[in-house]
C-alpha cells in the first residue's frame, strides 16, 4: 500500500471517528441510575427540540454525579441549565455559537439581569461574546452588582475595548479587590483607565463593529 | 509560669515578623523529658523557629532551636539549607547547606558543632534516591574533632503511606560523644567509625500524621556494644490545617555528626504554622491554594495551582478541565502542584486536601454550584 493510501485510509478513519468520539464527549456518566438517566433523557429531548447545546447539559449532569448530588438535585440543576441556555440563546440572537451560549447562562446564574445580555450582543452585533460574559460573570461573581458591572463592560465595548483589555479589567480589579478595595471603587478605577486609552466616542464607532475574524 | 509568658511572648514576637515577610514560618513549642545514656532523666523546653522561603527553583530553609533546663542541659542549633532545581534537569534536587550547634550538656563537656552538608538527589513523582556526603568539627574544651559521613538513601510514597531506606557510614574522631553514650572506645585516640541503616515509615491519616524511625547500628573501633537499635515513634494530631499537637518519643543513637548524644527522649509540643503573605496569594486561605494562568501561543492558557499542604498528604483538583473527576496532584519542590491546559472561556477549579471539603483557590473569584459546592471562577482569554 502507498504512502497516499495509508494517508486516505486514516484520514477516512479519522472523518469515521470524529462523530463518535463527540457522542463519548456529551455521554452520561456511566454511573447514573436508571431513573436519572431517564430524567436527564428527558432534559436533552426538549433541548434538542429545541437546539439548545445538548453537551452542556450533559456536563452539567456529570458535574452533579461527580460531586455525588442526589438525582433530584441533578435533573433540577440540568432543567434550570436548560432555562438559561434558551434564553441565553435568546438574548444573545441571531447566531450565537456554544461558547457564547454557555457563557451567557453562566451569567444569568452569577445574577445578570437577561436583557443585559442583548444589550451587550447590540454593542458586539459579530463578535463573540465569550470572553466579555466571562469578564462580566466574574466581576459580579466577586460582588460586583449586577447592573453596574454589565454597564460598565458594555460601555467599555461600545468604545471599542478589546478582549484582552477586558481580560486585564477582570485581572487588575481581582488584585484591588484581594488588596483590599472595595470592588465597586476598584471596578471604577480600572475602567476609567482602560476608557483613557480608547479612542473619544465618536471615532470608536468604526471599530465598534470590525468584522470578525 | 514565667516560662508559659516567655513561650507567649516568643509566639507573639514570631507571630508579628511572620506578618512582615513574604514566606512560611512555622513555629514549635513544648516539653520533653531527656534521659541520656548513664544519667538521670531531665526536664526540659523546645522551642524551635523553620522559616521556609519558595521560588520557582530554589527553596530555602533556616531553623534555630533551642532546648533549655534547669540544670544546664542545654543546646541551641541553627541551619541553613538550600534546595535547588536545575532548569535543564528537572528530576534532578542539589542539596546544600550547614548547621550549628552550642551545647553545654552536663555529662560532655561544653562546646560547639559546625557541620557543612551537600546531596544529590533524582527524584520522580511517587519515589527517588539520593547520595550526599558530610563533614562537621566538634569542639570540646578547646579540643576540635573532626567527622565525615557518606550517605545514600532511596524513598517512596504510595497514597498516604511514604517511607525511606537510607545507609550512613560515619567516621569519626569525637570518642567523648562515644564515652558520654556508655560507649567506650577501645582506641581513644584515632578515628571509630559506625555504620548505619535507618528506615522510616509515615502513614497519613485525615487529621493525623504518624511516623516510626527505626535505626540499626554497627561499628567499628569501638566497643562491641556499638552494634545497636534503636527506634523512634512520632504522631502529629492536627487540630486545624495549621495548627497540630505532636508527641514524639524512643530512643536517639549518639550521632558523631552533630554531636548529638545518645538518649531516651520524650516530648509533646505545639506546632504552628504561619503562612506565607506574599501579594499575590494576600487572600490566602486555609489551605493557601492559588491558581495561575499563562496564555499559550496556540490558544487557551497553562492553568498552574498550587496548594501548601502537608507533603504526605492527598492534595487533588477538579474543575470543568477534568469534567468534575479528582485529579491527584503533585509534590513539587515544596508544595503541590498541578498543571493542566485550558481553552479559553471560563473555567472553574476547586482543590481539596485530604478528602476534605472542596475548595477554591484563594485568589480566585468564588462560587458556588447548584449541587452546594465551591469552585474558583478563572476567565482564559
Amino acid at each position: 500500500m502507498t504512502l497516499r493510501r495509508w494517508h486516505l485510509l486514516i484520514s477516512l478513519a479519522s472523518l469515521a471517528a470524529a462523530p463518535a468520539a463527540r457522542a463519548q464527549a456529551a455521554r452520561l456518566d456511566a454511573s447514573a441510575d436508571l431513573g436519572l438517566r431517564r430524567a436527564v433523557e428527558r432534559e436533552l429531548v426538549a433541548a434538542r427540540a429545541i437546539g439548545l447545546p445538548e453537551g452542556l447539559l450533559v456536563a452539567k449532569a456529570n458535574e452533579g454525579i461527580a460531586k455525588r448530588a442526589t438525582p433530584k438535585r441533578i435533573t433540577d440543576a440540568v432543567a434550570a441549565l436548560g432555562k438559561r441556555l434558551q434564553v441565553a440563546r435568546d438574548q444573545l440572537a441571531p447566531n450565537p455559537s456554544e461558547d457564547e451560549i454557555a457563557a451567557g447562562a453562566d451569567a444569568l446564574y452569577v445574577g445578570v439581569p437577561a436583557p443585559m445580555l442583548k444589550k451587550m450582543r447590540a454593542a458586539w452585533p459579530s463578535r463573540s461574546l465569550a470572553l466579555p460574559l466571562g469578564v462580566l460573570t466574574e466581576l459580579v461573581a466577586k460582588g460586583l452588582p449586577a447592573d453596574r458591572a454589565a454597564q460598565v463592560v458594555t460601555d467599555l465595548m461600545r468604545r471599542g475595548a478589546t478582549n484582552v483589555q477586558l481580560y486585564a479589567l477582570a485581572q487588575s480589579v481581582q488584585g484591588d479587590v484581594a488588596a483590599g478595595w472595595a470592588p465597586e471603587a476598584a471596578l471604577d478605577l480600572r475602567a476609567r483607565g482602560v476608557m483613557s486609552l480608547l479612542p473619544p466616542a465618536p471615532a470608536a464607532s468604526a471599530f465598534a463593529n470590525p468584522r470578525r475574524p | 509560669m514565667r516560662g508559659l509568658a516567655a513561650v507567649c511572648l516568643l509566639f507573639a514576637a514570631v507571630h508579628r515578623a511572620a506578618a512582615q515577610v513574604p514566606d512560611e514560618i512555622r513555629v514549635e513549642a513544648g516539653a520533653a523529658e531527656v534521659r541520656q545514656a548513664g544519667n538521670r532523666s531531665r526536664a526540659a523546653a523546645l522551642f524551635g523557629v523553620t522559616w521556609r522561603r519558595t521560588r520557582e527553583r530554589l527553596v530555602t530553609t533556616a531553623l534555630g532551636s533551642v532546648t533549655v533546663a534547669r540544670d544546664s542541659i542545654g543546646t541551641a542549633q541553627g541551619l541553613l539549607a538550600l534546595r535547588y532545581q536545575p532548569a535543564h534537569l528537572p528530576n534532578w534536587r542539589l542539596e546544600t547547606g550547614a548547621a550549628g550547634a552550642m551545647f553545654g550538656l552536663n555529662a560532655l563537656s561544653g562546646g560547639g558543632n559546625g557541620a557543612l552538608f551537600s546531596r544529590v538527589q533524582r527524584a520522580s513523582r511517587a519515589h527517588g534516591l539520593w547520595a550526599g556526603a558530610a563533614g562537621s568539627v566538634t569542639n570540646r574544651m578547646g579540643h576540635n574533632m573532626q567527622t565525615s559521613a557518606y550517605d545514600v538513601g532511596a524513598w517512596g510514597e504510595y497514597k498516604r503511606t511514604s517511607g525511606t531506606v537510607a545507609a550512613v557510614v560515619t567516621t569519626s574522631h569525637d570518642t567523648d560523644l562515644l564515652a558520654a553514650s556508655g560507649l567506650p572506645s577501645r582506641r581513644p585516640i584515632g578515628p571509630f567509625v559506625v555504620r548505619d541503616a535507618t528506615f522510616t515509615l509515615q502513614q497519613s491519616f485525615s487529621a493525623l500524621d504518624i511516623a516510626a524511625t527505626g535505626t540499626f547500628r554497627a561499628g567499628e573501633g569501638v566497643s562491641p556494644h556499638v552494634n545497636d537499635r534503636a527506634l523512634m515513634l512520632a504522631a502529629a494530631f492536627y487540630l486545624s490545617p495549621v495548627v497540630a499537637l505532636t508527641v514524639s518519643g524512643g530512643r536517639q543513637l549518639a550521632d558523631p555528626l552533630r554531636a548529638l548524644p545518645d538518649a531516651k527522649i520524650l516530648s509533646a509540643s505545639v506546632r504552628v504554622l504561619f503562612l506565607r503573605r506574599d501579594p499575590a496569594v494576600l487572600q490566602i486561605d486555609r489551605y493557601g491554594a492559588i491558581a495561575l494562568t499563562k496564555s499559550d501561543p496556540e490558544g487557551g492558557a497553562t492553568l498552574t495551582l498550587r496548594v501548601l499542604a502537608n507533603s504526605s498528604a492527598r492534595v487533588e483538583a477538579y474543575g470543568t478541565f477534568s469534567g468534575w473527576q479528582p485529579v491527584p496532584m503533585h509534590w513539587v519542590l515544596d508544595a503541590w502542584e498541578l498543571q493542566v491546559h485550558v481553552p479559553p472561556g471560563p473555567q472553574r477549579v476547586a482543590v481539596r486536601v485530604n478528602g476534605s471539603q472542596w475548595r477554591a483557590p484563594a485568589n480566585l473569584t468564588k462560587v458556588t454550584d447548584e449541587f452546594g459546592g465551591e469552585a474558583g471562577l478563572v476567565v482564559v482569554p
